[in-house]
């Protein structure tokens, strides 16, 4: 936090103040419990903590088994620089998922479960697993960082020595916990639009995530640039964006097959909210980005690179979050837009990630170069220039795909109403119940033994008691007289009970029925 | 083994006298939440309702599946399939992840949103009577026999026979015998199913197929893929090995070549040598 | 509709980020940046097109006109980080392959840097005299010690190491570094430590060192290799 701190007012101010909602929402969340912290209902269970958090949180952190695999396990020396602040963004990104799971859980202490109680034939099981294992692997690459700055040689040989292992085991969980969030979607075939249901879905969200964590990756540079004037490894980071070209190409090859495959392809052309919305994560992660990064002029440039990674980002967090919360509304029946709770809660937690990210990178030696960028600065600034270079291209490509993919969104939102509505209602008509009437078979007479000074024994009929054109069991068969109990064996309470105006007398009031305090023979009859 | 129970609900008997869910909500001890029962919803509290849809009155509850989703999904087995028939909830397993809410085919799981230690709540086809002898609640108060407790393969023969009896006035399906795997509720009506709110473009087969097919290939998937990535390792960090080795042998042979012709006097002549020549 | 808002959401932040920026820059405000701990890796370190290095690590320039621009590399210089004077040789002497050329000073303890080539020297770099850390930041251009006119320059060069062939040996001699860093103790006030799995160390390690470290590091970094000196 320090380093927000000492940064120029303007982002340290919107930082306390996302701070003190954040906090003022975990208490609420805390003390007042789900219902009265999120717009989540029993229609819609999992939200924007899950579908983005969890989800979004999970994919952007793809970065570090990607680059890890590149560097370790195919000994691409070239990526070695890099492979640091991915992997603490990989592992800042893991305990920022544990953190939104706190919230998310019903029972958070009880997160530790899985540990011991096993059911293999869940797909949570395996997330909640890979989430374990994978932040403990994370933790252990990212632990010589520390372990430098406090100087612990015999730690630091050990894991130097455990290095590869834990690589490969990192990749595996990765890969596993990746596919996995899109298994947990493959078993609400009836209720995931069938634009994003599939049986493919982990392999989606795998490749996806490849694609994702290289432009993560690209994306961090450029914060770290902005924030520490770290300097950019063009050069590196160019090669990255020919690999989420690669991993883009597979991803719509296998996209349009799934979909046409499964006769589905002409749903995304179809004017509904959800095929806006597909068209929409479409262009903004995949073919934008995929025309952007395969031009060569385009990848080696700051500003071009900045854009295509924003790009694949933006888009990949769509396709998520339709995954999630777009794909699953019109089935649930209910629209859902997170509680302010929810969404401070969010920001709060993004915002202890790049405060975290900062902190790191002051404290532990994570950047591996000491030279700062002194050339005017790519990104952002360099539009003050916009006709210079490279730039007006990225400019008007770009510009033509955020705007289209916006616009697209925009018209989804247009046919929202219309489409969520045109899911299947339940139309209400007067019931036919000849049948079950002719069926009808009424409880067996009460008889109410003789009480002291009573006139008599009192025999309950049902078959005098009911509405044979509408029977209605519940007008009485509430409190107190249980339906259960009466139908066991007659209890027999205090004679004044029955009278009052909660038993008998509550219809034996003389204007609903006759006074069950003046005509004591209609029921009494000795 | 134990013979497993169910209930055959039939949509044509039903005349709406709610006596199932008063019963229902007396027996699980649940406080009143509608101020008529045909306008209740499911939830936390309420676990079965009558619902007037499609000219009938049709029962909401709890399918109790043969494979059930809900249980499949549960990544503690907080909810479980017996073999009587219910599937029941492990309370103290639970840790809220709400999985079964999303998962459940028939939307039957509901939370307790306004608590603060929340748990999961829906029909458990009153176990404990079961486990007694008893029929479950619903099915005891029914006045029309419209719901019926009974042995699972026994109810299905009842159905059938309904149906034979009856060809011309009922859908010819019963409602929960394929569905998702089949299911310990049955549902009979003499008007499309989906008209009552059960949707019929359910898969037939049990939808924890859906994902074990995935899950089962971990740990081959580990096995194969940590062997993969380290014969990778090994190939490449070798192929290194031997460009490291070649570089030291021509290093070497390179020294030798030149201390053998270039440079034959010994260093030390200098006069700053001994400087470096610390031991 | 979430996806959308968040979306959005995103690029707002961005917008206003650009804008902060953009106010900062006309301010003429630029941010305080953190002092970041400087660590190196040299997988990264390119060595300019052209220029030959030596086993002794100092590295050598052929100029046009015959003349041979020579300086200490950068691997020695990060290694050595603070250097308080230059030893600059004479103008005019003679040094053959493996004699000391110059030396260096950091807190009273010496390298000696040996000569990569034959010749005499014709010019030194009088800059490093008033400001020895002058080559700092460039080793191969602003950190030139001297020049010098070689003799049988066809046979010496053969020894030298220049293109792959010298990223190569760098590679291994970081390698080198990184065991001999490994057995030194470190004391608690070093600037930082080794990395054992990165490759990455910080820059000027040796300040913090000891003088056998020293001793050991001039003598088996800094050598002519000739196994007949040994």
């Amino acid at each position: 936090m320090k380093w927000s701190i000492r940064r120029p007012g303007f982002w340290r101010l919107v930082f306390l103040v996302i701070l003190g909602a954040g906090l003022y929402s975990t208490i609420v969340r805390f003390t007042g419990g789900l219902g009265a912290s999120t717009a989540l209902s029993d229609a819609f269970p999992w939200g924007l903590w899950v579908g983005f958090d969890v989800l979004c949180g999970v994919a952007l952190a793809a970065g570090g088994f990607t680059l890890s695999a590149v560097v370790y396990i195919f000994n691409i020396e070239r990526f070695r620089p890099i492979v640091r602040p991915t992997i603490l963004t990989a592992f800042l990104g893991y305990l920022l998922v544990i953190v939104a799971l706190l919230f998310d859980l019903g029972r958070p202490y009880r997160i530790w479960h899985p540990l011991v109680m096993w059911n293999p034939h869940s797909v949570m099981f395996e997330v909640a697993w890979c989430v374990m294992l994978y932040t403990t692997v994370l933790a252990l690459e990212f632990s010589p960082m520390v372990f430098e700055r406090l100087r612990l040689e015999r730690p630091l040989r050990i894991l130097h020595a455990l290095t590869v292992p834990l690589v490969i085991l990192g990749v595996i969980l990765s890969t596993l916990h990746q596919s996995s969030l899109g298994s947990l979607y493959l078993i609400v075939p009836e209720k995931l639009h069938p634009l994003w249901y599939s049986p493919l879905l982990p392999i989606f969200f795998f490749i996806s995530a490849i694609a994702l964590g290289c432009a993560m990756t690209i994306f961090e540079s450029f914060l770290s640039y902005r924030a520490f004037r770290k300097r950019l490894e063009i050069a590196l980071l160019a090669d990255l964006g020919k690999v989420i070209v690669v991993a883009l190409a597979v991803y719509l090859v296998l996209k349009v097959q799934d979909l046409a495959g499964r006769g589905a392809l002409a749903q995304a052309f179809e004017p509904t909210y959800e095929a806006r919305m597909f068209l929409a994560e479409m262009t903004l992660g995949v073919i934008g980005p995929m025309l952007l990064l395969s031009v060569r002029r385009i990848r080696t440039d700051h500003f071009g690179l900045f854009v295509s990674a924003l790009l694949v980002v933006l888009g990949f967090i769509m396709n998520r979050l339709n995954v999630s919360i777009t794909g699953m509304e019109a089935s649930s029946g209910v629209s859902y837009f997170p509680s302010w709770t929810e969404l401070s809660v969010t920001f709060m937690i993004v915002a202890l990630g790049f405060a975290l990210f900062g902190l790191a990178v002051k404290y532990l030696p994570i950047f591996p170069e000491m030279e700062r960028e002194v050339a005017p600065p790519p990104a952002v600034a360099v539009l003050r220039r916009p006709w210079m270079g490279t730039t007006p291209l990225v400019l008007t490509l770009g510009g033509i795909f955020f705007v289209g993919a916006l616009g697209l969104a925009y018209s989804g939102l247009l046919h929202r109403e219309r489409t969520l509505a045109s899911w299947p209602r339940l139309e209400e008509e007067e019931p036919n119940i000849a049948e079950g009437l002719e069926r009808l078979n009424i409880p067996p007479d009460v008889t109410f033994p003789q009480g002291e000074g009573s006139l008599g024994p009192v025999t309950f009929r049902h078959a005098s008691h009911i509405d044979w054109e509408r029977p209605d069991c519940t007008v009485c068969h509430r409190e107190p007289f249980r339906i259960l109990k009466i139908k066991g064996s007659a209890p027999s309470p205090p004679a004044r009970d029955w009278h009052d105006a909660r038993h008998c007398g509550r219809c034996h009031d003389g204007k609903t029925s006759f006074s069950a305090h003046e005509e004591c023979t209609a029921c009494h009859q000795p | 083994m134990v013979s497993q129970k169910g209930l055959l609900f039939d949509a044509t008997l039903c005349i709406g006298c709610g006596a199932c869910y008063e019963a229902c909500k007396e027996r699980n001890r649940l406080p009143t939440t509608a101020t008529h029962f045909l306008e209740d919803r499911l939830s936390d509290q309420t676990y079965t309702v009558v619902k007037k849809r499609g000219g009938r009155f049709v029962r909401q509850l709890c399918m109790h599946c043969e494979v059930p989703t809900c249980a499949s999904v549960c990544p503690v087995g907080a909810l479980e399939k017996t073999a009587p028939g219910p599937v029941i909830y492990h309370e103290e397993r639970c840790i809220g992840c709400r999985y079964c809410m999303l998962a459940c085919p028939f939307g039957i799981p509901k939370y307790e949103w306004r608590k603060i230690l929340p748990r999961v709540r829906k029909c458990d086809l009153c176990a404990d009577r079961l486990a007694a002898g008893r029929p479950t609640a619903c099915a005891e108060v029914c006045p029309t026999g419209a719901t019926k407790f009974g042995d699972r393969q026994e109810l299905i023969e009842e159905a059938r026979a309904r149906l034979r009896a009856h060809p011309q006035k009922y859908v010819p399906r019963i409602y929960g015998l394929e569905e998702v795997g089949g299911t310990s509720v049955l549902l009979l009506s003499d008007v499309p199913f989906e008209r009552l709110g059960y949707r019929t473009d359910l898969l037939r087969e049990p939808l924890p197929l859906l994902t074990w097919q995935v899950l089962q290939k971990i740990p081959n998937f580990v096995i194969v893929g940590s062997v993969l990535l380290g014969g990778i390792w090994w190939i490449t960090n070798r192929r290194q090995e031997v460009q490291r080795r070649e570089r030291e042998e021509r290093d070497r042979r390179r020294s030798f070549e030149e201390s053998s012709r270039d440079l034959p006097e010994p260093p030390g002549s200098s006069s700053t040598s001994d400087l470096m020549d610390s031991p | 509709m979430v996806a959308l808002f968040v979306i959005l959401t995103i690029i707002g932040f961005i917008l206003v980020d650009s804008v902060v920026q953009w106010a900062e820059a006309r301010q003429g405000r630029t941010a305080r940046l953190p002092a970041l701990r400087p660590t190196l890796a040299f997988e990264t370190t390119s060595i300019p097109a052209g220029l030959f290095l030596d086993e002794g690590h100092t590295w050598v320039r052929l100029e046009p006109s015959g003349r041979t621009f020579i300086g200490m590399d950068e691997f020695a210089r990060r290694a050595i980080g603070r250097v308080d004077a230059v030893e600059l040789p004479k103008v005019g002497a003679t040094v053959r392959r493996g004699d000391p050329l110059f030396a260096i000073t950091q807190e009273g303890r010496r390298a000696v840097f040996r000569a990569p080539l034959d010749g005499v020297v014709t010019a030194v770099n009088e800059t490093l005299t008033r400001h020895p850390e002058a080559g700092r930041l460039d080793p191969y251009e602003d950190g030139w010690v001297c020049t010098l006119m070689p003799k049988n320059l066809a046979a010496h060069l053969r020894h030298l190491f220049v293109a792959e062939e010298a990223q190569a040996w760098l590679r291994c001699e970081i390698e080198r570094f990184k065991e001999f860093l490994t057995w030194r103790p470190v004391p608690p006030a070093a600037l930082g430590h080794v990395l054992q799995d990165g490759g990455q160390w910080t820059d000027g390690v040796l300040e913090a060192l000891d003088e056998a470290s020293w001793e050991e590091f001039t003598r088996t970094f800094l050598r002519s290799p000739r196994p007949a000196e040994r």
